[in-house]
Protein backbone atom coordinates (compact mmCIF):
# COMPACT_ATOMS: atom_id res chain seq x y z
CA UNK A 1 0.00 0.00 0.00
CA UNK A 2 1.28 3.47 -0.89
CA UNK A 3 1.33 6.46 1.44
CA UNK A 4 -1.13 8.33 -0.80
CA UNK A 5 -3.65 5.53 -0.40
CA UNK A 6 -3.16 5.52 3.37
CA UNK A 7 -3.75 9.29 3.51
CA UNK A 8 -6.92 9.04 1.39
CA UNK A 9 -8.32 6.14 3.45
CA UNK A 10 -7.40 7.93 6.68
CA UNK A 11 -9.14 11.14 5.58
CA UNK A 12 -12.25 9.32 4.36
CA UNK A 13 -12.52 7.21 7.51
CA UNK A 14 -12.11 10.29 9.72
CA UNK A 15 -14.66 12.38 7.81
CA UNK A 16 -17.18 9.54 7.83
CA UNK A 17 -16.81 8.98 11.57
CA UNK A 18 -17.07 12.70 12.35
CA UNK A 19 -20.15 12.90 10.12
CA UNK A 20 -21.74 10.02 12.04
CA UNK A 21 -20.72 11.51 15.38
CA UNK A 22 -22.69 14.66 14.63
CA UNK A 23 -25.89 12.94 13.51
CA UNK A 24 -28.84 13.18 15.92
CA UNK A 25 -29.06 9.37 16.19
CA UNK A 26 -25.62 9.17 17.82
CA UNK A 27 -26.25 12.07 20.19
CA UNK A 28 -27.81 10.04 23.05
CA UNK A 29 -24.95 7.52 22.93
CA UNK A 30 -22.31 10.28 23.02
CA UNK A 31 -24.06 12.10 25.86
CA UNK A 32 -24.45 8.83 27.76
CA UNK A 33 -20.76 8.10 27.28
CA UNK A 34 -19.77 11.56 28.55
CA UNK A 35 -22.09 11.23 31.56
CA UNK A 36 -20.62 7.84 32.43
CA UNK A 37 -17.09 9.31 32.31
CA UNK A 38 -18.17 12.08 34.68
CA UNK A 39 -19.83 9.59 36.99
CA UNK A 40 -16.70 7.36 36.99
CA UNK A 41 -14.50 10.41 37.72
CA UNK A 42 -16.70 11.35 40.66
CA UNK A 43 -16.64 7.76 41.92
CA UNK A 44 -12.84 7.55 41.74
CA UNK A 45 -12.30 10.95 43.41
CA UNK A 46 -14.61 10.00 46.29
CA UNK A 47 -13.08 6.53 46.59
CA UNK A 48 -9.63 8.10 46.96
CA UNK A 49 -10.75 10.47 49.70
CA UNK A 50 -11.64 13.55 47.62
CA UNK A 51 -15.02 15.17 47.29
CA UNK A 52 -16.93 15.45 44.03
CA UNK A 53 -20.48 15.08 42.79
CA UNK A 54 -21.67 14.12 39.31
CA UNK A 55 -24.81 15.44 37.69
CA UNK A 56 -25.16 14.56 34.02
CA UNK A 57 -22.14 16.07 32.25
CA UNK A 58 -21.22 18.19 35.28
CA UNK A 59 -18.61 17.36 37.88
CA UNK A 60 -18.79 19.63 40.90
CA UNK A 61 -16.92 20.22 44.11
CA UNK A 62 -19.27 20.36 47.13
CA UNK A 63 -16.64 22.28 49.13
CA UNK A 64 -16.18 25.38 46.91
CA UNK A 65 -18.86 25.05 44.23
CA UNK A 66 -16.40 24.69 41.35
CA UNK A 67 -18.00 22.81 38.46
CA UNK A 68 -16.68 21.55 35.14
CA UNK A 69 -18.71 20.23 32.24
CA UNK A 70 -17.66 17.48 29.87
CA UNK A 71 -18.53 18.66 26.37
CA UNK A 72 -17.73 17.39 22.89
CA UNK A 73 -13.99 17.67 22.49
CA UNK A 74 -13.45 16.92 26.20
CA UNK A 75 -14.55 13.28 26.03
CA UNK A 76 -11.60 12.11 23.90
CA UNK A 77 -13.84 10.97 21.05
CA UNK A 78 -12.25 13.30 18.47
CA UNK A 79 -8.80 11.83 19.13
CA UNK A 80 -10.22 8.30 19.20
CA UNK A 81 -11.72 8.90 15.76
CA UNK A 82 -8.37 10.09 14.38
CA UNK A 83 -6.58 7.08 15.85
CA UNK A 84 -9.21 4.65 14.63
CA UNK A 85 -8.99 6.19 11.15
CA UNK A 86 -5.24 5.61 11.07
CA UNK A 87 -5.71 2.04 12.30
CA UNK A 88 -8.44 1.35 9.73
CA UNK A 89 -6.33 2.82 6.92
CA UNK A 90 -3.24 0.79 7.81
CA UNK A 91 -2.86 -2.44 5.81
CA UNK A 92 -3.11 -5.21 8.41
CA UNK A 93 -5.55 -8.02 9.06
CA UNK A 94 -9.00 -7.29 10.49
CA UNK A 95 -8.05 -8.95 13.75
CA UNK A 96 -5.12 -6.56 14.18
CA UNK A 97 -7.32 -3.61 13.28
CA UNK A 98 -9.73 -4.71 16.01
CA UNK A 99 -6.84 -4.93 18.48
CA UNK A 100 -5.75 -1.42 17.45
CA UNK A 101 -9.25 -0.02 17.84
CA UNK A 102 -9.81 -1.55 21.29
CA UNK A 103 -6.35 -0.85 22.70
CA UNK A 104 -6.38 2.62 21.15
CA UNK A 105 -9.73 3.44 22.73
CA UNK A 106 -8.50 2.25 26.12
CA UNK A 107 -5.26 4.24 25.87
CA UNK A 108 -7.01 7.45 24.84
CA UNK A 109 -9.80 7.15 27.37
CA UNK A 110 -7.39 6.17 30.15
CA UNK A 111 -5.37 9.33 29.64
CA UNK A 112 -8.49 11.42 29.09
CA UNK A 113 -9.89 10.16 32.38
CA UNK A 114 -6.72 11.32 34.15
CA UNK A 115 -6.94 14.62 32.23
CA UNK A 116 -10.52 15.28 33.35
CA UNK A 117 -9.74 14.64 37.01
CA UNK A 118 -6.55 16.73 36.85
CA UNK A 119 -8.54 19.60 35.31
CA UNK A 120 -11.12 19.32 38.07
CA UNK A 121 -8.39 19.99 40.64
CA UNK A 122 -6.44 22.50 38.53
CA UNK A 123 -9.60 24.57 37.96
CA UNK A 124 -10.01 24.97 41.72
CA UNK A 125 -6.46 26.26 41.95
CA UNK A 126 -6.11 28.63 38.95
CA UNK A 127 -8.63 29.58 36.28
CA UNK A 128 -5.88 30.77 33.91
CA UNK A 129 -3.86 27.55 34.09
CA UNK A 130 -7.07 25.58 33.86
CA UNK A 131 -7.80 27.29 30.51
CA UNK A 132 -4.28 26.60 29.31
CA UNK A 133 -4.27 22.95 30.32
CA UNK A 134 -7.84 22.33 29.23
CA UNK A 135 -7.80 23.93 25.80
CA UNK A 136 -4.22 23.50 24.71
CA UNK A 137 -1.78 21.38 26.69
CA UNK A 138 -3.93 18.31 27.31
CA UNK A 139 -5.30 18.38 23.76
CA UNK A 140 -1.75 18.19 22.43
CA UNK A 141 -0.65 15.53 24.89
CA UNK A 142 -3.63 13.32 24.07
CA UNK A 143 -2.88 13.62 20.35
CA UNK A 144 0.72 12.70 21.10
CA UNK A 145 -0.61 9.74 23.08
CA UNK A 146 -2.61 8.67 20.02
CA UNK A 147 0.50 8.92 17.86
CA UNK A 148 2.49 6.83 20.36
CA UNK A 149 -0.23 4.19 20.55
CA UNK A 150 -0.38 4.07 16.76
CA UNK A 151 3.43 3.73 16.57
CA UNK A 152 3.54 0.93 19.15
CA UNK A 153 0.64 -0.84 17.48
CA UNK A 154 2.32 -0.67 14.05
CA UNK A 155 5.58 -1.99 15.59
CA UNK A 156 3.74 -5.07 16.77
CA UNK A 157 1.53 -5.37 13.72
CA UNK A 158 4.23 -4.72 11.09
CA UNK A 159 5.71 -8.27 10.92
CA UNK A 160 2.20 -9.47 10.26
CA UNK A 161 1.73 -6.57 7.83
CA UNK A 162 4.53 -7.88 5.66
CA UNK A 163 3.04 -11.36 5.64
CA UNK A 164 -0.44 -9.97 5.07
CA UNK A 165 -0.02 -7.88 2.02
CA UNK A 166 3.41 -8.05 0.37
CA UNK A 167 3.29 -8.76 -3.33
CA UNK B 1 16.79 -1.03 22.83
CA UNK B 2 14.46 0.26 20.13
CA UNK B 3 11.77 0.82 22.76
CA UNK B 4 14.17 2.82 24.97
CA UNK B 5 15.11 4.99 21.96
CA UNK B 6 11.40 5.51 21.35
CA UNK B 7 10.94 6.45 25.01
CA UNK B 8 13.76 9.00 24.84
CA UNK B 9 12.40 10.47 21.62
CA UNK B 10 8.88 10.75 23.02
CA UNK B 11 10.09 12.23 26.30
CA UNK B 12 11.84 14.92 24.27
CA UNK B 13 8.67 15.50 22.21
CA UNK B 14 6.51 15.88 25.33
CA UNK B 15 9.08 18.15 27.03
CA UNK B 16 9.24 20.42 23.98
CA UNK B 17 5.46 20.67 23.89
CA UNK B 18 5.40 21.71 27.55
CA UNK B 19 8.10 24.33 26.98
CA UNK B 20 6.76 25.79 23.73
CA UNK B 21 3.09 25.83 24.73
CA UNK B 22 4.06 27.31 28.11
CA UNK B 23 6.08 29.99 26.33
CA UNK B 24 3.15 30.71 24.04
CA UNK B 25 0.68 30.99 26.93
CA UNK B 26 2.87 33.18 29.15
CA UNK B 27 4.70 35.41 26.65
CA UNK B 28 3.67 34.93 23.04
CA UNK B 29 -0.13 34.72 23.34
CA UNK B 30 -0.90 38.31 22.26
CA UNK B 31 1.87 38.55 19.61
CA UNK B 32 0.71 35.31 18.01
CA UNK B 33 -2.89 36.54 17.89
CA UNK B 34 -1.57 39.75 16.27
CA UNK B 35 0.31 37.67 13.72
CA UNK B 36 -2.77 35.56 13.06
CA UNK B 37 -4.72 38.77 12.44
CA UNK B 38 -2.16 39.78 9.79
CA UNK B 39 -2.09 36.46 7.94
CA UNK B 40 -5.88 36.06 8.14
CA UNK B 41 -6.10 39.23 6.08
CA UNK B 42 -4.91 37.25 3.03
CA UNK B 43 -7.90 34.89 2.60
CA UNK B 44 -10.36 37.57 3.75
CA UNK B 45 -9.03 39.97 1.09
CA UNK B 46 -8.73 37.38 -1.67
CA UNK B 47 -11.94 35.44 -1.11
CA UNK B 48 -14.44 38.01 0.18
CA UNK B 49 -15.63 41.34 -1.12
CA UNK B 50 -17.63 43.57 1.16
CA UNK B 51 -18.01 47.00 -0.43
CA UNK B 52 -19.56 48.64 2.61
CA UNK B 53 -17.01 47.77 5.32
CA UNK B 54 -13.93 45.74 6.13
CA UNK B 55 -14.58 41.99 6.47
CA UNK B 56 -12.30 41.73 9.51
CA UNK B 57 -11.37 44.35 12.08
CA UNK B 58 -9.97 44.04 15.57
CA UNK B 59 -11.35 46.28 18.29
CA UNK B 60 -8.28 47.95 19.80
CA UNK B 61 -9.80 48.33 23.26
CA UNK B 62 -11.51 44.96 23.78
CA UNK B 63 -9.38 42.90 21.37
CA UNK B 64 -12.56 41.42 19.88
CA UNK B 65 -12.45 40.27 16.28
CA UNK B 66 -15.29 41.94 14.37
CA UNK B 67 -16.31 40.04 11.25
CA UNK B 68 -18.55 41.30 8.48
CA UNK B 69 -19.14 38.41 6.11
CA UNK B 70 -20.94 39.22 2.85
CA UNK B 71 -23.74 36.79 2.03
CA UNK B 72 -25.86 38.78 -0.49
CA UNK B 73 -29.01 36.74 -0.19
CA UNK B 74 -32.75 37.14 0.23
CA UNK B 75 -34.54 35.49 3.14
CA UNK B 76 -38.10 34.88 1.96
CA UNK B 77 -39.45 33.33 5.17
CA UNK B 78 -38.07 35.55 7.90
CA UNK B 79 -40.03 35.27 11.18
CA UNK B 80 -39.46 39.00 11.78
CA UNK B 81 -41.06 40.18 8.55
CA UNK B 82 -43.94 39.21 6.26
CA UNK B 83 -42.00 40.23 3.17
CA UNK B 84 -38.67 39.00 1.85
CA UNK B 85 -35.59 40.42 3.59
CA UNK B 86 -32.39 41.30 1.73
CA UNK B 87 -29.30 40.32 3.74
CA UNK B 88 -26.05 41.82 2.47
CA UNK B 89 -23.67 40.75 5.22
CA UNK B 90 -23.63 39.04 8.61
CA UNK B 91 -21.77 40.96 11.30
CA UNK B 92 -20.60 39.30 14.47
CA UNK B 93 -17.84 39.65 17.05
CA UNK B 94 -15.62 36.95 18.54
CA UNK B 95 -13.42 37.48 21.59
CA UNK B 96 -9.71 36.96 20.96
CA UNK B 97 -9.69 33.76 23.03
CA UNK B 98 -12.08 32.22 20.49
CA UNK B 99 -9.47 32.52 17.74
CA UNK B 100 -6.48 31.68 19.96
CA UNK B 101 -6.68 27.92 19.15
CA UNK B 102 -5.72 28.78 15.57
CA UNK B 103 -2.35 30.10 16.78
CA UNK B 104 -1.18 27.05 18.73
CA UNK B 105 -0.39 25.05 15.59
CA UNK B 106 2.86 26.96 15.06
CA UNK B 107 4.17 26.07 18.51
CA UNK B 108 2.99 22.46 18.52
CA UNK B 109 4.48 21.94 15.06
CA UNK B 110 7.77 23.53 16.09
CA UNK B 111 7.94 21.33 19.20
CA UNK B 112 7.39 18.23 17.09
CA UNK B 113 9.94 19.34 14.48
CA UNK B 114 12.60 19.96 17.14
CA UNK B 115 12.04 16.47 18.59
CA UNK B 116 14.21 14.97 15.84
CA UNK B 117 17.90 15.86 15.34
CA UNK B 118 18.30 19.30 13.77
CA UNK B 119 20.16 19.44 10.47
CA UNK B 120 20.32 22.03 7.70
CA UNK B 121 17.85 19.97 5.70
CA UNK B 122 15.44 19.47 8.60
CA UNK B 123 15.56 23.23 9.33
CA UNK B 124 14.57 23.94 5.74
CA UNK B 125 11.71 21.46 6.01
CA UNK B 126 10.64 22.93 9.35
CA UNK B 127 10.38 26.36 7.74
CA UNK B 128 8.33 24.85 4.93
CA UNK B 129 6.07 23.17 7.50
CA UNK B 130 5.63 26.45 9.38
CA UNK B 131 4.55 28.09 6.13
CA UNK B 132 1.98 25.35 5.56
CA UNK B 133 0.80 25.66 9.17
CA UNK B 134 0.40 29.39 8.63
CA UNK B 135 -1.72 28.77 5.53
CA UNK B 136 -3.84 26.20 7.39
CA UNK B 137 -4.38 28.61 10.31
CA UNK B 138 -5.39 31.46 8.01
CA UNK B 139 -7.84 29.27 6.10
CA UNK B 140 -9.21 27.84 9.34
CA UNK B 141 -9.97 31.36 10.64
CA UNK B 142 -11.65 32.18 7.34
CA UNK B 143 -13.75 28.99 7.54
CA UNK B 144 -14.62 29.76 11.18
CA UNK B 145 -15.96 33.17 10.16
CA UNK B 146 -17.80 31.83 7.11
CA UNK B 147 -19.46 28.98 9.05
CA UNK B 148 -20.54 31.30 11.87
CA UNK B 149 -22.03 33.70 9.33
CA UNK B 150 -23.83 30.89 7.45
CA UNK B 151 -25.12 29.55 10.77
CA UNK B 152 -26.54 32.95 11.70
CA UNK B 153 -28.07 33.24 8.24
CA UNK B 154 -29.67 29.80 8.54
CA UNK B 155 -31.41 30.90 11.74
CA UNK B 156 -32.89 33.94 9.99
CA UNK B 157 -35.30 31.55 8.26
CA UNK B 158 -38.58 30.66 9.92
CA UNK B 159 -37.66 26.97 9.70
CA UNK B 160 -33.89 26.40 9.34
CA UNK B 161 -32.92 23.60 6.97
CA UNK B 162 -31.86 20.68 9.25
CA UNK B 163 -29.49 19.16 6.71
CA UNK B 164 -27.85 22.54 6.11
CA UNK B 165 -27.46 23.04 9.87
CA UNK B 166 -25.97 19.57 10.26
CA UNK B 167 -23.47 20.31 7.50
CA UNK B 168 -22.47 23.63 9.10
CA UNK B 169 -22.08 21.87 12.45
CA UNK B 170 -19.93 19.22 10.76
CA UNK B 171 -17.65 21.80 9.10
CA UNK B 172 -17.45 23.79 12.35
CA UNK B 173 -16.51 20.66 14.30
CA UNK B 174 -13.70 19.77 11.88
CA UNK B 175 -12.50 23.36 11.55
CA UNK B 176 -12.59 24.35 15.22
CA UNK B 177 -12.22 21.16 17.24
CA UNK B 178 -10.01 19.02 15.00
CA UNK B 179 -7.88 21.06 12.55
CA UNK B 180 -6.17 23.41 15.06
CA UNK B 181 -5.01 20.46 17.18
CA UNK B 182 -4.44 17.71 14.61
CA UNK B 183 -2.88 19.72 11.77
CA UNK B 184 0.63 20.02 13.31
CA UNK B 185 0.73 16.24 13.82
CA UNK B 186 -0.34 15.52 10.25
CA UNK B 187 2.10 18.11 8.92
CA UNK B 188 5.07 16.76 10.85
CA UNK B 189 4.55 13.28 9.41
CA UNK B 190 4.64 14.83 5.96
CA UNK B 191 7.53 17.29 6.31
CA UNK B 192 9.69 15.16 8.60
CA UNK B 193 9.70 11.56 7.31
CA UNK B 194 12.34 10.75 9.96
CA UNK B 195 9.43 10.83 12.45
CA UNK B 196 8.05 7.62 10.96
CA UNK B 197 11.02 5.29 11.68
CA UNK B 198 11.34 6.77 15.19
CA UNK B 199 7.66 6.20 15.81
CA UNK B 200 6.92 2.89 14.18
CA UNK B 201 10.39 1.39 13.91
CA UNK B 202 10.39 1.02 10.12
CA UNK B 203 12.94 2.92 8.07
CA UNK B 204 11.32 4.23 4.91
CA UNK B 205 12.66 6.14 1.95
CA UNK B 206 11.03 9.16 0.39
CA UNK B 207 8.00 11.03 1.58
CA UNK B 208 7.05 8.76 4.41
CA UNK B 209 6.46 5.14 5.25
CA UNK B 210 6.39 2.79 2.28
CA UNK B 211 3.73 0.29 3.21
CA UNK B 212 3.54 -3.22 1.94
CA UNK B 213 0.29 -4.58 0.58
Amino acid sequence: MRPGRFVVFFALAALLQFALLLTPWFRPAIDGFSHSLVWASSFLINALGGKASAQGALLGSPTNGFTIEMRDGCNGINVMILLWSAVLAFPVSRAWKLVGILVGALAIQGLNFFRFISLFYLGQYSQSWFEFAHLYLWETLILLDALIVFGLWVRRASPRTAAYGRK
Amino acid sequence: MAESRLGHFLLRAVGLQLVLLGLWWTVLYQPSIGLLRLIAEVPFTLLLTNPSKSTLEVDSSSGDWNFSIPVNTVVKDSPQSNSAVQVDAIDFAAPAENVAPFTTGWFVYLGLALSVPITKDSTRRTLKGLLFQTAISALAVFTYAEVNARGTLAHLHRVPDPVGLWFLNFVYHIDYLVIPYASPFLLILWTHPEWWPKLIGIRTPGFSIRFSG
